[in-house]
């Protein structure tokens, strides 16, 4: 194939990942790393270091529109990535050694099942307002764990406090992990810790999450280009494709059901993540 | 940039204003329009460059080939070619996630939050240790 021909299709369809994703208020992401391997037949390895590279714009794109917007809670967010951040480098580590081995097949498993684990989170992110109360934990009381924004909607002032501050960490250790071993946002796994264990707004744990991804894909960023995985002709595409899609959606986004596209997004999650596996297991 | 509704109805954070807020969505949109428009720059120049490049080419060859270490990686920039431009716009937006992490231990130090301050200063440890330390041991 064509270099040309490659990136002109890698921006079609991280255009549509990123608009899909923004819609269904995932991040288009999370399914470019199976995409580039399944569809273009790029290597485990250079899929995840191209797949990073387009988180890092996209999160860093809608970052700037919810800070600005002061759905960002910064005090809770910069509080989380110091768990987030290990983890990403951990995980980049472990994938530029992985990738250089025989067992990629095993980690395309993994990848699958991480994918689909997300699924079940994703579809419960409407009820995530929903929890019953918990106390403040100490930690989160001495830092001061709480805040307020306005809600346009029903035009008022909501205001928070971020419950289990430890129980967050480690959740957000795990999100950074698996961030850095496949590209990903992780976004899923860190709303529903911002979610259940914080026990904040759904608007302001959706935010707080692109704030942090940003960071942790940073972390992941490096590693996986000091490891050679990531190739620019490759990685701008990509990031382009998510970031531009990204931005359509999240304008469109308003004026829009995302009900449906939720569930074509979670059916073109488990379709992938399916193949992702059955392509793992028969390299083994 | 335009106003907020309801911002001033907030009830104000000891460290973080709403200039703050200002602050940090500012540095991270320059971070994205220097991303975007690098590597799109770098993208169409690569795209010109080798128009018959084939992908398996492309992967097969290493990106450090030209922009390995930092002097060959300015002289690269300097005659604009594709793989530099792009990657200095992922450079612009790792720089700028790092510096909006500094930027808040600023503002937690100003407030005198300790703790959040050092939790803070940790980070940029992590980062500054992953972009040296571990880029180096994995490369």
């Amino acid at each position: 194939m064509l270099l040309l021909v490659l990136v002109l299709a890698l921006l079609a369809v991280a255009i549509g990942a990123g608009f899909l994703g923004s819609l269904a208020g995932l991040g288009g992401g999370v399914i470019i790393t199976p995409v580039l391997v399944v569809f273009f037949g790029i290597p485990f390895g250079d899929a995840v270091g191209a797949s990073a590279v387009s988180v890092l714009a996209t999160s860093t794109t809608a970052g700037a529109a919810y800070v600005h917007d002061h759905l960002t809670d910064l005090r809770i967010g910069n509080f989380l990535q110091v768990a987030t951040v290990p983890g990403a480098l951990i995980g980049a580590a472990a994938t530029v050694f992985l990738a250089r081995t025989s067992l990629v097949p095993v980690l395309l498993i993994v990848l699958g099942v991480v994918l689909i684990s997300t699924v079940p989170g994703t579809i419960a992110m409407r009820h995530a307002d929903a929890f019953a109360p918990i106390p403040t934990s100490p930690l989160s009381k001495r830092l001061r764990l709480r805040g307020a924004y306005f809600d346009q909607l029903n035009q008022r002032v909501v205001t928070y406090e971020g419950k289990r501050a430890k129980e967050a960490l480690g959740v957000m250790f795990g999100a950074g992990l698996v961030a850095g071993l496949f590209g990903i946002g992780s976004g899923v796994l860190k709303v529903l810790a911002l979610d259940r264990a914080l026990r904040l707004p759904m608007k302001v744990s959706t935010a707080t999450s692109n704030f942090m991804i940003g960071v942790t894909a940073t972390a992941g960023v490096g590693v996986l280009f000091a490891g050679g995985l990531i190739f620019p002709m490759l990685a701008a595409p990509v990031a382009l494709g998510t970031t531009t899609g990204s931005f359509l959606g999240s304008r469109l986004l308003p004026r829009m059901s995302n009900r449906l596209i939720r569930w074509v997004f979670v059916g073109i999650l488990i379709a992938l993540s399916v193949e992702v596996i059955i392509r793992g297991a028969s390299s083994l | 940039m335009t106003a907020v509704p309801g911002i001033a109805e907030l009830p104000p954070d000891p460290s973080f204003t709403p200039e703050t807020y200002v602050r940090t969505a500012l540095i991270l949109r320059s971070g994205v329009i220097g991303f975007l428009v690098l590597s799109g720059v770098g993208m169409v120049i690569g795209l010109v460059e080798s128009p018959g490049m084939t992908v398996s080419s492309l992967i097969g060859s290493s990106p450090f080939v030209n922009v390995g270490d930092p002097g060959t990686f300015l002289s690269s920039l300097a005659s604009f070619q594709a793989n530099a431009l792009i990657l200095l716009g992922v450079f612009v937006m790792v720089a700028v996630s790092v510096g909006r992490v500094v930027d808040a231990m600023g503002v937690f130090i100003r407030g005198r939050e300790t703790i959040l301050a050092v939790v803070c200063g940790v980070v940029v440890a992590l980062l500054v240790f992953g972009l040296t330390v571990v880029a180096s041991i994995v490369h």
